[in-house]
């Protein structure tokens, strides 16, 4: 018996050595909570971008704040704009191949552009203002306008604009979504296997080659639990993990085999104040609030600091960020001065505010709001309820709704008009993402304006969109609380990975390398 | 012929508890507040596109309505699409549903294998230090909540002493050298029949940990269970007539005591089927399995509700199938029953 349970012991040992260190050298591991949704091109809209922007292409893409130039060309050498910004030519690159062997010319563009809005899902939107896609010759191709848009971020968006082979035809999702992909980029989707796993493997013939480091093989494990993650990264089986605990942070980073890397990025979180009902129906009484709120507490502890005070809607380092717009700071005093004016001097009223349960940043900053506001008087009941039931209610009647709405946004492209649009003007009854209820006509118009001008005169659209903004500030309908930085627990072998805060979530594997 | 219509009358019966089932899962996952289209359409979804969404999805008509077009659809064999993964639920149901039932039915087989067994010394043994310590076992085995088992089998069997993988079902490296293809679904039989022999250890490898935790509380309770049953028939005048005409004790428990005692042990392993795949939803999740439980448990948190629907009818199915078959089993020994 004794004898059985040591050959047992030793059988069991090899086995879990079975994996030899240094075999993966050119293969990685990446641990990820992000499931994918749809795998094709047109209509994606969630999650599965950052594996489809490793296997597709846009025209340009959109470099990190502080970079040299605005754009990267990728699939497009460069473009130029008429006068009026209704016009843009784009010269695209030659000696591209998708991975199905075609070639890469002005063809493919036309039709990806146009079956993305075909088909009109996902962030087809992107393309609103599209007129026609004229091929000038194979490798030049015009893109004309209805109205004026900032074309190139749209080109370069994360969702929406990836370029795909012509021979897709009339293939729809269920073609796709059974593995098959149609792209240009340094990988190929291998081996799907829906909720599981997939792997994104090197395609021999891309145009940017394989000479220099870079990770060859990407095996993507979809896994949901975080904890689950943190040990797959600590065993060294994985080498980049999507989302652990924040509360893990401190340990990774002491670590000597994993590290945390951070960067910039557009995500920031807001409170919206329900301006339908009283008593947040008052100006005054909003701004109170927007001055009582512990900031550098809520960035501490919601974000173990890795976060700053948001200045407005526009994150910052984005297009139509501006030191210019006015911050609230924390004061108390002048909290309760206002709340005074407002027929409050002891407050004396309770509010409801709602946050989604499944995000742990909003499960700690809450109850740092709630008593915060208790030192005016005033009452807070924290709602943690899910995101989809969060957001139904918010969506019904706003007198019936909330009274403070803890929201975590992203944008779907560089440009800050989709931001500004959706978050804050009138949705006439039917709110969607305006969840203050707030209505400003002065300011539809003039982030419209703002908008149009910003592919022919960036400055004076960059000037439009910060008097917008401060015309929003002065009402105060939302508390905008942080920008936040993006963070990825990593091995520390892996190098290279550059976040940008225009792909969110995407890692660019082609740039990483093991070491 | 009685069986056949036993066996007809509880296949009538399942689909009479799939049509309760249904109306249950269909009207309470969809009376929690949640906006389904714009789930559908994900990320900053905007308001037209959630709009068009409603009408493709049929949302716009009352639940009645949405109900009996689910069902005329189900009656044709479409479970509709997944509102989280945009495929067919059914697909969805047939990749999960094999990954799941292995881990399944390898720890039912390990509980009833060995649970009839200690079971049955701990009655020999009765008041003995052996019974003693077999109740402390199974009492443990019995009442330790699943999720805890787990991680507690993975703390000391990866964390602390390395002998087996933390999650999923192959190793990263075989991922990429010797992916399992798919045929059945079964990692098992399609290893087998590819001949992919190096996944097939290595499945058998992920796989201890979470049919441990899956199996030891049904072990527990089938060994306590036998042994009670198995101490009441052996006081049975026809065991001390046995006894008294010089039967050897191991062929009176064995032979006569066990048959008579199995009945109600076969009862409750109808019941251990549903347990085993309710415990599914915890062991999957905390070992990465990528089976129905995991995937239920993400379609609860995201309002799927076809998914939902769909996984329902599945557990709702083997259990009844479950519940059926013991209960043939349990004529089979038992004439009585008849």
């Amino acid at each position: 018996m004794k004898q059985m349970m040591k050959w047992l012991v030793l059988a069991l040992s090899v086995m879990a050595m079975a994996v030899p260190a240094g075999a993966m050298e050119k293969n990685m591991v990446y641990s990820s909570p992000y499931n994918i949704t749809t795998l094709d091109p047109s209509v994606s809209y969630s999650t599965e971008a950052q594996y489809l922007a490793n296997i597709y292409e846009t025209l340009i893409r959109v470099n990190p704040p502080g970079s040299k130039e605005m754009f990267s060309y990728i699939l497009a050498t460069g473009f130029t704009a008429s006068e009026d910004g209704m016009e843009y030519t784009f010269t695209l690159r030659k000696g591209v191949k998708f991975h199905d062997g075609t070639p890469f010319t002005a063809e493919a563009v036309k039709f990806s552009i146009e079956r993305t809005t075909t088909i009109g899902k996902g962030a087809a939107f992107i393309w609103g203002d599209l007129k026609e896609v004229q091929i000038v010759d194979d490798f030049t191709v015009k893109i004309i306008l209805k109205s004026p848009a900032p074309l190139p971020l749209i080109a370069a968006s994360a969702n929406g604009s990836y370029i795909m082979s012509p021979t897709v035809g009339d293939k729809g999702p269920e073609w796709f979504d059974q593995g098959n992909d149609a792209g240009s980029g340094p990988y190929t989707l291998k081996n799907y296997k829906s909720g599981e796993s997939w792997i994104l493997g090197k395609f021999d013939d891309y145009w940017g080659g394989w000479s220099g480091k870079h990770v060859e093989n990407v095996l993507v494990k979809y896994t949901k639990e975080g904890l689950v993650q943190l040990k797959m990264l600590q065993s060294n089986e994985a080498m980049l993990a999507g989302r652990i605990p924040i509360d893990s942070y401190p340990k990774i980073q002491a670590a000597e085999n994993t590290k945390v890397l951070t960067g910039p990025s557009y995500v920031n979180y807001m409170a919206f104040f329900n301006t339908m009902r009283p008593p947040l129906d008052r100006q005054k009484v909003r701004k109170a609030l927007a001055h009582a709120i512990p900031y550098d507490d809520l960035i501490k502890i919601g974000w173990n600091g890795a976060a700053t005070q948001a200045r407005g809607p526009v994150p910052k380092g984005q297009f139509g960020h501006s030191e210019k717009v006015f911050q609230y700071e924390y004061d108390l005093d002048k909290a309760k001065q206002l709340l005074a004016q407002a027929g409050f001097p002891d407050g004396g009223f309770k509010l409801t505010l709602t946050h989604a349960a499944e995000n742990v940043s909003e499960g700690r900053i809450a109850p740092l709001i709630q008593s915060a506001f208790k030192k005016l008087g005033i009452e807070v009941e924290v709602k943690s309820i899910v995101w989809t039931s969060q957001w139904a209610k918010a969506k019904g009647n706003p007198l019936e709704a909330q009274d403070i709405f803890l929201l975590m946004w992203w944008p779907t492209y560089a440009d800050p008009y989709e931001t500004l649009y959706s978050l804050l003007h009138n949705e006439k009854g039917k709110p969607v993402w305006n969840l203050a209820y707030y209505v400003n006509p002065a300011y539809d118009n003039m982030i419209r304006k703002a908008y149009e001008a910003t592919g022919s005169n960036p400055e004076k659209a960059l000037d439009l969109y910060i008097q917008a903004q401060n015309m929003v500030q002065k009402d105060a309908p939302v508390a905008w609380l942080a920008d936040i930085k993006a963070e990825w627990p990593m091995n520390e072998k892996l190098q290279g990975f550059v976040i940008n805060p225009a792909y969110p979530t995407t890692p660019f594997f082609y740039d990483m390398y093991l070491e | 012929m009685s069986l056949i219509l036993f066996t007809f009358k509880r296949l009538v019966a399942l689909v009479g508890l799939l049509l309760v089932l249904s109306v249950l899962v269909f009207f309470f996952s969809r009376a929690i507040p949640g906006d389904v289209a714009a789930l559908y359409v994900g990320g900053n979804a905007k308001p037209e596109q959630i709009e068009r969404a409603r009408l493709e999805l049929g949302l716009d008509k009352p639940l009645s309505t949405q109900y009996l077009r689910y069902m005329g659809k189900l009656f044709q064999g479409d479970m509709g699409l997944s509102l989280r993964t945009h495929r067919p639920v059914l697909k969805d149901l047939a990749e999960k549903i094999p990954m799941s039932l292995e881990l399944v039915i390898l720890a039912l087989a390990i509980a009833v294998l060995s649970g009839i067994p200690i079971g049955g010394i701990a009655a020999i043994k009765q008041d003995t230090w052996v019974d003693e310590l077999i109740k402390w076992f199974t009492a443990a085995a019995v009442s330790l909540p699943i999720f805890f088992l787990a991680l507690l089998l993975q703390l000391v069997f990866f964390d602390q002493l390395g002998w087996f993988p933390l999650q999923g079902r192959l190793d990263s490296m075989l991922e990429f050298t010797h992916p399992i293809e798919l045929v059945t679904g079964f990692s098992f039989v399609d290893s087998l029949v590819t001949g992919n022999y190096r996944a097939l250890f290595n499945v058998a490898w992920h796989m201890v940990l979470p049919v441990a935790a899956m199996a030891l509380g049904p072990l527990g309770f089938i060994a306590r269970l036998t042994r009670s049953s198995l101490l009441e028939v052996m006081k049975q005048d026809y065991i001390l007539a046995a006894r008294a005409s010089g039967v050897g004790e191991g062929v009176l428990y064995f032979r006569y005591g066990l048959r008579n005692a199995l009945s109600p042990i076969l009862t409750v392993i109808g019941l251990m089927v549903a347990l085993l795949m309710l415990n599914t939803f915890f062991v999957e999740m905390i070992f990465n399995w990528p089976g129905i439980g995991y995937y239920a448990l993400i379609s609860i948190t995201s309002l799927d509700f076809p998914a939902l629907m769909g996984v329902t009818f599945t557990i709702g199915t083997i259990y009844v199938l479950a519940n059926t078959a013991t209960d043939i089993l349990r004529r089979m020994v038992d004439p009585r029953i008849k």
